[in-house]
């Protein structure tokens, strides 16, 4: 292959022919300018390669060209006689040995810079990708948080006034504010759920449950399918007392999603619950006539941050990411959702869920005693240093008759906490001077270091939904974590949680 | 565990002490076909893959004992006992006429004589010691491995001593040198990275040198080092170049072996 003019010099790579100890015959003009050397007739090729090539063609290449018959795209460096080195690849035969050796190897070599750098930028790219998700993430996270407050105060506000005397002009209008408000922090929650699955943050809380327990998500549907004179058939072939061991709330959670999915697209007709256990599995679909969807919706409706499609149909007020919840939700409890739906032909969702029974002994939880029954008021600290939702949380604790003292940070809450006796501490987590957290843990140090006993229930009111916030808090001591916007049935239940517990 | 199918050893041929192959980095038995196969003709002959190389049991491999080569030299320890054919003579290449070295000062009983094949103590320079590598070089070398997976495939028989019919052989080449990827690497980092001279001096075994003349991974100065670190020791240099003579010059290797096995097959 030597000499002006040889076929192989217009080849875009290196060529050679090498004996079996791999030195080199004969080597094309790509080949010597790639290699950096006038002359390579004569050379060995392990001669040409750094000390890591080098053993690796000793220990490998020889071995597969030998043994195998050939190798390709095998990836080494050469280093040049000024010491710069190149990546490279190679793909080469050796001829079957006869009875007088091994044959001769066949090579051809190019650079390999190209493409190493791109297998260098590759994992780089990922990275980026990965963190400019994550910053997104967090985003979107501080958003739904910054929502949250105002939120807090449109959704508490309208309650108060739908509470009071209005006019039926005015009724209309603070019902509007209510359902739309309530509508946002839906959303808002979702978001944040599907978030903290998708970052794998929401861990599930495996507990032993009943079959009734499950049941409740009926009743609060009932309410809104007769609002919209739709008919609610439950078909629950469980015996109430059947117990099983796993997330209550993130199964009822799960089927609440599919039905209100089903009670927001269904015009008019019905909608079908049905709720089963068998062979250690829990079935449950939810049916309905409603318009239904294609295929391609369907795979749509499953994906967060794509199904808002500007196609949707807007009377039915948008999908909201609830689907994608419940898919994220049913992945993370290890089971499977099955969607089938025709458009206009009604939708049919069934979930299935690897779901083990318990030993039947549990006893079930005293009842919690209500707000209102004690004949003292109830002495609550309500330390908030936002002043509409700290109005907010007065207004429905004194419809409740209790008696709220008000301090704007964590040392001021603590100081109050010190002076006088409290049944309840209500406490925001983001304040001045000294957030929420570290309140709580100061007032259970306290506790423990003046021997103030019982301890006092503290219930943290955050915009921070995510699942690991909830997670600190009850670290730092807290007994109940409440969800922003505070509702009076969200503020009034958790209270009677609290107080439930604390008596228990 | 069975120890003879966890290294899925290969026993060929009759009479005289056993002789025991034991492949290095890289390959699995069948890189010594061309020395073993004539061999067996005169004796008894035994062949064997290391835990992750050619048709081992994968499963066996430990990360613990396989970290260093008295591992490796207890798997040869074990070998030998399963055998239980009294004491053999070994033949290591590379990286594996150091782990024979090492199984031979833990048990001189088990071995009669030691072949060493293109040895190394070190290949990592050291203070009065030319191994011919840096650290860096081996680090580099297994990324090297991450760019060129190895392939593998369990259970894939080599078939050392097959031979036959033209697609016997396309099968027989189709299935030589598998190895597990990850075990490889850490395989490459023992050897590599091992320190094994003092196990070297400890040597009492009847001791042949084979090297080739030119060697990048086992320079000749390691191999004076290695013969003048075993006191019973012969040094033959073959005139070849390269680290795998048994695959080059099969022929130098059987002749360099031939008189040095008569001794106990005389005896």
């Amino acid at each position: 292959m030597h000499g002006d003019g040889h076929i192989a010099d217009l080849a875009p790579c290196g060529l050679a022919q090498l004996d079996p100890d791999l030195t080199i015959r004969a080597a094309n003009q790509y080949l010597r300018d790639l290699l950096g050397r006038e002359q390579l007739v004569g050379m060995k090729l392990p001669a040409l390669l750094t000390a890591p090539s080098r053993i690796f063609a000793m220990t490998r290449l020889q071995q597969e060209l030998a043994l195998r018959g050939g190798v390709e795209e095998f990836a080494l460096d050469v280093v040049r006689p000024d010491g710069s080195r190149t990546p490279v690849m190679l793909n080469a035969v050796q001829a079957r040995g006869g009875d007088d050796g091994p044959g001769l190897v066949r090579l051809a070599m190019w650079s390999a810079v190209g493409r190493r750098a791109y297998e260098a930028e590759v994992p780089k790219a990922r990275q980026a990708a990965a963190e400019a998700s994550r910053v997104k993430g967090d985003f979107l996270a501080n958003m739904s948080h910054e929502l949250r407050t105002p939120l807090n105060g449109v959704v508490g506000a309208a309650a108060i006034l739908a509470a009071r005397d209005l006019t039926p002009a005015d009724r209309e209008l603070a019902e509007i504010i209510q359902t739309s408000a309530a509508s946002a922090a839906k959303l808002l929650t979702d978001l944040l759920e599907l978030a903290d699955v998708q970052a794998g943050k929401l861990a599930l809380n495996e507990a032993p449950f009943t079959a009734a327990d499950l049941a409740g998500v009926i009743e609060r549907t009932r309410l809104r399918t007769e609002a919209k004179g739709l008919r609610l058939d439950a078909a629950i072939a469980l015996d109430p007392q059947t117990r099983f061991v796993g997330d209550a709330v993130r199964l009822r959670q799960t089927f609440g999603e599919l039905l209100d999915n089903a009670v927001k697209f269904t015009p008019e007709g019905s909608i079908r619950f049905a709720l089963a256990h068998i062979d250690g599995v829990l079935i449950a679909s939810v049916e309905d006539t409603g318009i239904g969807f294609d295929q391609e919706t369907a795979d749509r409706l499953l994906r967060p941050f794509e199904q808002a499609d500007s196609g949707n149909d807007r009377t039915a007020g948008g999908a909201g990411v609830g689907l994608a919840l419940v898919q994220a939700l049913v992945v993370l409890m290890e089971g499977h959702l099955e969607i089938r739906s025709q458009p206009g032909c009604g939708s049919r969702f069934e979930v299935r869920l690897p779901l083990a029974t318990a030993p039947a002994d549990i006893s079930s939880p005293a009842p919690a005693p209500g707000v209102e029954d004690d004949e003292q008021p109830l002495r609550v600290l309500l330390v908030e240093d936002n002043p509409v939702n700290r109005r907010v949380v007065e207004l429905i604790l004194d419809s409740c008759g209790a008696e709220v003292t008000s301090a704007e940070d964590g040392a001021l809450g603590v100081a109050a906490w010190r002076s006088s006796p409290f049944d309840l501490v209500l406490m925001d987590l983001q304040m001045p001077v000294m957030d929420g957290l570290t309140a709580t843990r100061e007032i259970r140090r306290l506790e423990n270091e003046l021997g103030r006993l019982p301890r006092t229930p503290i219930a943290v009111l955050s915009a921070n939904a995510m699942a690991h916030h909830q997670r600190e808090a009850l670290a730092a001591g807290a007994d109940i974590h409440l969800a922003k916007p505070i509702t009076p049935e969200a503020l009034i239940g958790g209270v009677q949680t609290l107080l439930s517990q604390a008596s228990a | 565990m069975d120890v003879l199918s966890r290294n899925n050893v290969t026993v060929v041929g009759e009479g005289g002490p056993p002789v025991l192959f034991a492949h290095g980095f890289g390959c699995d038995q069948s890189m010594w076909r061309h020395v073993a196969r004539p061999l067996s003709e005169r004796g008894k002959v035994v062949l064997f893959d290391h835990v992750g190389a050619g048709a081992s049991d994968l499963s066996t491999y430990d990360t613990s004992r396989h970290s260093t080569l008295n591992g490796y030299a207890e798997d040869l320890i074990e070998i030998c006992e399963a055998l239980g054919q009294g004491p053999v003579v070994f033949v290591g290449h590379s990286v594996s006429a150091t782990s024979g070295v090492v199984a031979a000062t833990l048990r001189p009983e088990l071995f009669q004589q030691l072949a060493l094949v293109c040895p190394s103590p070190r290949y990592i320079d050291a203070p009065g010691y030319a191994g011919g590598f840096a650290e860096d070089d081996i680090l580099e070398l297994l990324d090297l491995m991450d760019k060129n997976q190895v392939e593998w495939a369990q259970g894939v028989s080599p078939l050392v001593m097959g031979e036959g019919r033209e697609e016997d052989e396309d099968e027989w080449r189709r299935s030589v040198c598998r190895l597990d990827p990850e075990i490889a690497k850490q395989f490459a980092r023992v050897t590599f990275l091992s320190d094994n001279r003092d196990d070297y001096r400890r040597v009492r075994t009847p001791t042949l040198l084979i090297e080739c003349q030119e060697d990048a991974l086992a320079p000749p100065a390691v191999g004076e080092w290695v013969h003048a670190a075993i006191s019973e020791s012969r040094r033959i240099v073959l005139p070849t170049s390269g680290h795998c003579p048994h695959m080059s010059a099969p022929e130098a290797v059987i002749a360099a072996l031939t008189p040095f096995l008569a001794e106990t097959r005389a005896a």
